[in-house]
């Protein structure tokens, strides 16, 4: 699927998350953030749940957080993923300042084994040839 | 009201295969016909169903058994935590007088057609699985599960030796049960550890097993206490449900390790007056070896952090502390979305667990798990108990 037809169904079917699935400028992440009460949340969602305020604006977030977890795939649960196989899905823990978790891939000049819980990753969004553009994390030097 | 009104009064089961060459419905025929005839009752007893798994349905009942056109139902949620929780539907229906026998009935040929790992399309959180997760490629349970399972081996020092444990204990006992699909098999830990990694730390042999085949459980409110029909029985003496926090999002769930569970396991404890050291056999929900390993710390059979150093003692072997899944599990019997668990408790209370028996098993813990965490915990207990 190209780029624009999966950001458009994006857009009729997950309204609420489209806006955060590409860069705006140069900014690489962005983060609804609720008017009323300033509740950052993430995965973003039609009611806050913190506040069930209903109007956010797209914060933007410094890529900059924690390894909190990982696995890397060597069997590809579904065919069209049998040719990325092994590839490492990671989840990072931001602290901005409320503590929200985003999911993304490793990029490939990672090495698996050098891995900890508790690294410091810093993230960049790829430019997409298919699909939405992927959020994906390197060890931060 | 006496003090355990419900009961399960009959269990009943198919083949177990790769491939069973049968319609789901005939499945369903035939596990339902098996448990009502262990109940001795009649489809004509039968005031409600709940269908488990999906691709059955109210109507494949009426039709494999002749029942009422005015037989009740009620779906459960999907996912793992489907089998269990259609037990709470039954206690409810029951005890709301809705019906007086209720039957329920998984079956599915999730070997041979709708393969589990595929089955994604049927889960809650729709945009997020599929715009968030799916582009990167995190899609199937394993891969969920095995994000938890690296953070408690980081936070709780957890290892791989308590994960194989979990996996050779249930291949273990599916020796010891003719109907589990790998009887006839052993598996040694060096078997284990040339495994191939499926998503690390998960290896094939961590993961359960696919499955076609249906298991039937009768629910019932009657009183049979002096009836020669009713001497079997096994009373339900306790059961909750529930979700973690963000039900439908794992990755900003406050806390990774809390779960439905967590919740359902106390409730469940204290209808039925009781305590996990009151257990005499469980059979938890082991869709992954590390999934069993989380559910015996958030139900309170070990506190947390401390699972490890209980596996490795040798506790949920048959003659352990806590003998666990003595039919072989999901991981070694079959992927029956656990109603298989409730079938095998009843065998360990009623004293027909042959080769496999718990001595003296007066108390029965089951759990169920879903995708994203919900959990159920049911107990039931030995005829002694009602």
């Amino acid at each position: 699927m190209t780029t624009e037809a999966a950001l458009s169904r994006a857009q009729i079917e997950a309204p609420e998350i489209a806006p955060y699935l590409v860069n705006d400028d140069e900014v690489s992440l962005q983060m609804p953030k609720c008017r009323r009460c300033a509740h950052l949340q993430w995965p973003p969602r039609p009611f806050c749940a913190q506040c069930g305020g209903a109007d956010f604006q797209a914060v933007p977030i410094e890529p900059v957080g924690e390894l909190y977890s990982w696995t890397t795939t060597h069997r590809a649960p579904t065919p069209e993923l049998a040719q990325l196989v092994p590839y490492t899905v990671v989840v990072i823990a931001l602290h901005v300042p409320e503590p929200v978790r985003v999911l993304g891939r490793l990029h490939e000049t990672n090495r698996v084994p050098d891995l900890t819980v508790g690294l410091r990753m810093r993230g960049t969004r790829e430019p997409a040839e298919h699909g939405t553009p992927l959020l994906t994390w390197s060890i931060d030097d | 009201m006496r003090e355990h009104p419900i009961s399960v009064v009959g269990i009943g089961a198919s083949a177990f295969s790769r491939r069973s060459g049968e319609s789901v419905a005939a499945l369903a025929g035939h596990a339902a016909r098996a448990a009502l005839a262990d109940a001795d009752l009649t489809p004509g007893d039968v005031g409600a169903v709940v269908p488990v798994g999906g691709t059955l349905f109210t109507e494949d009942l009426i039709a494999a058994l002749g029942l009422r056109h005015d037989v009740a139902d009620a779906l459960p949620a999907p996912g793992g935590n489907g089998g269990l929780s259609a037990v709470g539907l039954a206690q409810t229906m029951l005890l709301a007088g809705t019906a007086d026998v209720v039957l329920v009935v998984f079956a599915r040929n999730g070997r041979s057609t709708n393969r589990i790992a595929r089955r994604v399309v049927d889960l809650p959180g729709q945009p997020f699985r599929e715009f968030l997760e799916r582009p990167y490629g995190w899609v199937a349970p394993a891969q969920w599960y095995s994000m938890i399972a690296r953070r408690h081996m980081a936070v709780h020092g957890t290892s791989t030796d308590a994960m194989a444990e979990v996996a050779l204990t249930m291949r273990a006992h599916a020796q010891l049960n003719p109907a589990a699909m790998m009887h006839g098999r052993p598996m040694t830990r060096q078997d284990y550890d040339s495994s191939p990694v499926v998503t690390d730390p998960y290896r094939l042999y961590d993961c359960c097993l696919e499955t076609d085949g249906a298991v039937a459980v009768v629910l019932s409110s009657r009183d049979r206490a002096t009836d020669e029909s009713g001497r079997r029985d096994v009373p339900l003496l306790g059961f909750s449900s529930a979700r973690p926090e963000s039900a439908d999002d794992l990755t900003n769930r406050q806390d990774w390790f809390q779960i439905g569970l967590s919740t359902a396991a106390p409730a469940a404890f204290e209808q039925a007056g009781l305590g996990p050291r009151d257990v005499d056999t469980a059979m938890i929900y082991d869709c992954f070896t590390f999934e069993v390993l989380h559910q015996l710390e958030e139900a309170g059979f070990c506190p947390r952090g401390e699972v490890e150093k209980f596996v490795l003692s040798g506790a949920l072997r048959l003659g352990g502390e806590l003998p666990i899944n003595t039919h072989g599990g999901l991981l070694s019997e079959g992927h029956l979305l656990g109603l298989s668990h409730v079938a095998e408790a009843v065998r360990q209370l009623r004293g027909e667990a042959q080769g496999r028996q718990v001595e003296d098993a007066r108390v029965a813990a089951v759990t169920g798990w879903g995708d994203w965490g919900d959990g159920s915990m049911a107990l039931l207990g030995s005829g002694k108990l009602r």
